[in-house]
């Protein structure tokens, strides 16, 4: 599903301040997959993820989604991916904190011109499944940092995509709601849904079939 | 629908910022419709005198004709024939009137009702009566438009005299061709060369030559600013007791003494002419008009400039920093699949909403303001178009250069944002 092959990334190339965040780094993601990337602050874990996210390019290497080149991909097919087949969630949630549960979990379908009640209703029942069934209708910022990542995970089960990438999921929960979030995601691997956890925390990464270790930009399986 | 739904996820909760923003560009807009009033009242009364020139029905219209050298020419007895004297002595005439630049003699065949009429019974109705030359300069024939088509050639080929007809002859002489212009006798043929075709639109202050003599005899011009339904008539030279009709439709009697200064005359009436419409007044409203906003009027210099500054700082810093504090908005968009380009083109939509409805508040809310400033009473307060084409197109230019620019930016650090971004 995904292979990366021969990824590089410079910050800064040919300059006094050049970084190189990613090494070489080869990768592949099967279906169904449950994948961790370990590795320490600045180590490139989100980097990598905004690869795989589309939201940054290699400066070398080949990105593969289902057979097709995502490095030569337009602005527009990368937003595409994003919106049909890509979901991801931040540490930082990324919702919008002003609107409602609801509203946050159907924008990408309002983005990608697919609203409809259909949509509505499913949202609804998705959000009841994540366990906010009654929070449907409040504020994304009256809601605690738990519910919010679940507001998120609810955004992308809705979305139908086909994989799942998370970028510090559980960094800004306390451990209860750590492995909640945690069991919730394996249970929707179990499910099908593809899921790629960038963390440092090893006690997510244990509970993860695959793992890989990045440092110093440099990738390589841990398990 | 969509692109309505997704404007809920800009504005939701920010109502107020966004009544601000109304607020201050309904002011914007009062301010420059007062900045630009001058030049807009200059405006609509030249086009209110362009349209009655427009309109005017040449079987009834008298025109001035400032060229009495070729009027001299005739009744001094200097032979007519020599196309190059004529020239000459029209040069003469322009140079004595202060116009400067290349002459060009214009040929309009105009006849009145009231009197006798200019045109002879010998006349045949399908020939143009050929009666008046009419001098410009180079500079007003330009600054009229009085041309209807390509550029005319250059004057005096084959020695001839330039002339511009109006357009109910062009087909009889076209543009280009050589043509005898008869004067009042019948007998004395001047050579000319038809040098370009008055527009119908053309604004064109003239004189006609009236009666079978040759002196200045009634002169017209048509204008708005009368509440007389037809053509205003300034006459001269005639008893209203012989001629009641001419009583019955004149505006203006200037009875005419015997040897009468030619000259002097014109010069009076060309002023009496030119105060009810002409062209030279509409020149002279223009000068004014500027003047009085960028070179006499230091208050209408310094609101002119608060505009700008308003539009450019208050406006654009207005936009960049909402860019700014919707980044979060923005971050979460482009994570979930909207292109940077769809942003930009969302807000740039959505900013200019924002500015119809401000515009609307401001044009029907101006007369109003107008009362509520004691500049005016609200019948008479008109909105112009320039103070809103030259805001309106300001706040545009402003709003597309600050969204360019704050989306340039969001550019580099969205992905940063999105890392470290939060609620």
């Amino acid at each position: 599903m995904i292979q990366l092959s021969g990824i590089e990334k410079v910050y800064n190339p040919r300059k006094p301040t050049e970084v190189y965040a990613l090494r070489d780094v080869n990768l592949e993601i099967n279906p169904g997959d449950f994948v961790a990337i370990t590795g320490p602050s600045g180590s490139g874990k989100s980097t990598l993820l905004h690869i795989l996210a589309g939201l940054d390019t290699a400066t070398s290497g080949k990105y593969f989604f289902r057979g097709q080149d995502v490095s030569a991909m337009s602005d527009r097919e990368k937003c595409q991916m994003r919106n049909k087949k890509i979901a991801i969630i931040l540490q930082s949630f990324g919702l919008i904190g002003t609107e409602s549960a609801l509203n946050n979990v159907v924008l990408p379908h309002i983005i990608g011109g697919t609203y409809n009640r259909k949509i509505d209703q499913k949202a609804r029942r998705v959000l009841a499944q994540v366990g906010l069934g009654n929070a449907i209708k409040k504020p994304v910022n009256q809601l605690s940092g738990g519910q919010r990542q679940r507001v998120a995970i609810a955004r992308a089960l809705t979305m139908n995509v086909e994989v799942l990438l998370a970028d510090e999921p559980t960094g800004a929960l306390d451990q209860q709601n750590a492995e909640s979030l945690v069991q919730l995601l394996t249970e929707l691997n179990q499910n099908g849904l593809t899921v790629v956890i960038v963390t440092h925390n090893m006690a997510v990464a244990e509970k993860c079939p695959i793992a890989y270790a990045l440092n110093d930009g440099r990738l390589s399986r841990a398990r | 629908m969509n692109a309505i739904r997704l404007a809920r996820y800009f504005y939701s909760r920010r109502y107020i910022q966004e009544a601000v923003l109304i607020v201050q560009l309904v002011l914007m807009f009062v301010l420059s419709m007062v900045v630009f009033r001058p030049v807009d009242a200059f405006l609509q009364f030249a086009q209110e005198i362009k349209g009655a020139y427009a309109a005017v029905d040449d079987s009834r219209t008298l025109f001035f004709n400032p060229n009495e050298a070729v009027y001299n020419a005739y009744t001094n007895e200097i032979d007519p024939e020599s196309a190059a004297f004529v020239d000459a002595a029209a040069k003469d005439a322009l140079a004595s009137a202060g116009i400067d630049g290349p002459m060009r003699m214009a040929l309009y065949p105009a006849y009145i009702d009231a009197g006798t009429g200019n045109k002879s019974e010998e006349d045949s109705p399908d020939q143009p009566a050929v009666r008046n030359l009419l001098v410009y300069s180079e500079e007003m024939i330009e600054a009229t438009g009085l041309f209807s088509g390509e550029s005319a050639p250059s004057p005096g080929q084959s020695g001839a005299v330039p002339i511009l007809i109006s357009p109910s002859i062009a087909d009889l002489v076209p543009l280009g061709s050589e043509t005898t212009v008869t004067l009042q006798d019948g007998d004395t043929g001047i050579p000319c060369v038809v040098a370009g075709v008055l527009s119908d639109e053309a604004v064109l202050p003239a004189c006609h030559g009236f009666g079978s003599f040759p002196s200045l005899s009634c002169f017209g011009t048509k204008t708005k600013l009368s509440d007389y339904p037809g053509t205003d008539f300034i006459v001269m030279g005639y008893d209203p007791a012989y001629f009641p009709e001419i009583q019955w439709e004149s505006s203006f009697l200037v009875p005419l003494e015997e040897n009468a200064d030619v000259t002097a005359t014109i010069q009076a009436l060309n002023a009496k002419v030119g105060a009810w419409g002409s062209f030279a007044t509409m020149r002279e409203l223009e000068k004014v008009a500027f003047s009085r906003v960028f070179v006499n009027n230091s208050m209408a210099i310094l609101e002119f400039l608060l505009l700008s500054l308003l539009a450019f700082f208050g406006y654009g810093g207005y936009l960049f920093l909402m860019t700014f504090q919707r980044q979060q908005e923005f971050s979460v968009f482009f994570l979930l699949g909207m292109t940077r380009r769809k942003m930009l083109v969302l807000n740039c939509v959505f900013g200019c909403v924002n500015l119809l409805i401000a515009l609307l508040i401001a044009y029907v809310s101006y007369p109003w303001f107008r009362q509520l400033l004691g500049s005016g009473s609200s019948a008479t307060a008109t909105v112009g178009v320039v103070g809103l084409s030259y805001c309106f197109g300001l706040l545009l230019l402003v709003l597309i250069f600050s969204f360019l620019s704050a989306f340039h930016r969001f550019r580099n650090v969205s992905t940063i944002f999105l890392l470290q971004g939060g609620d």
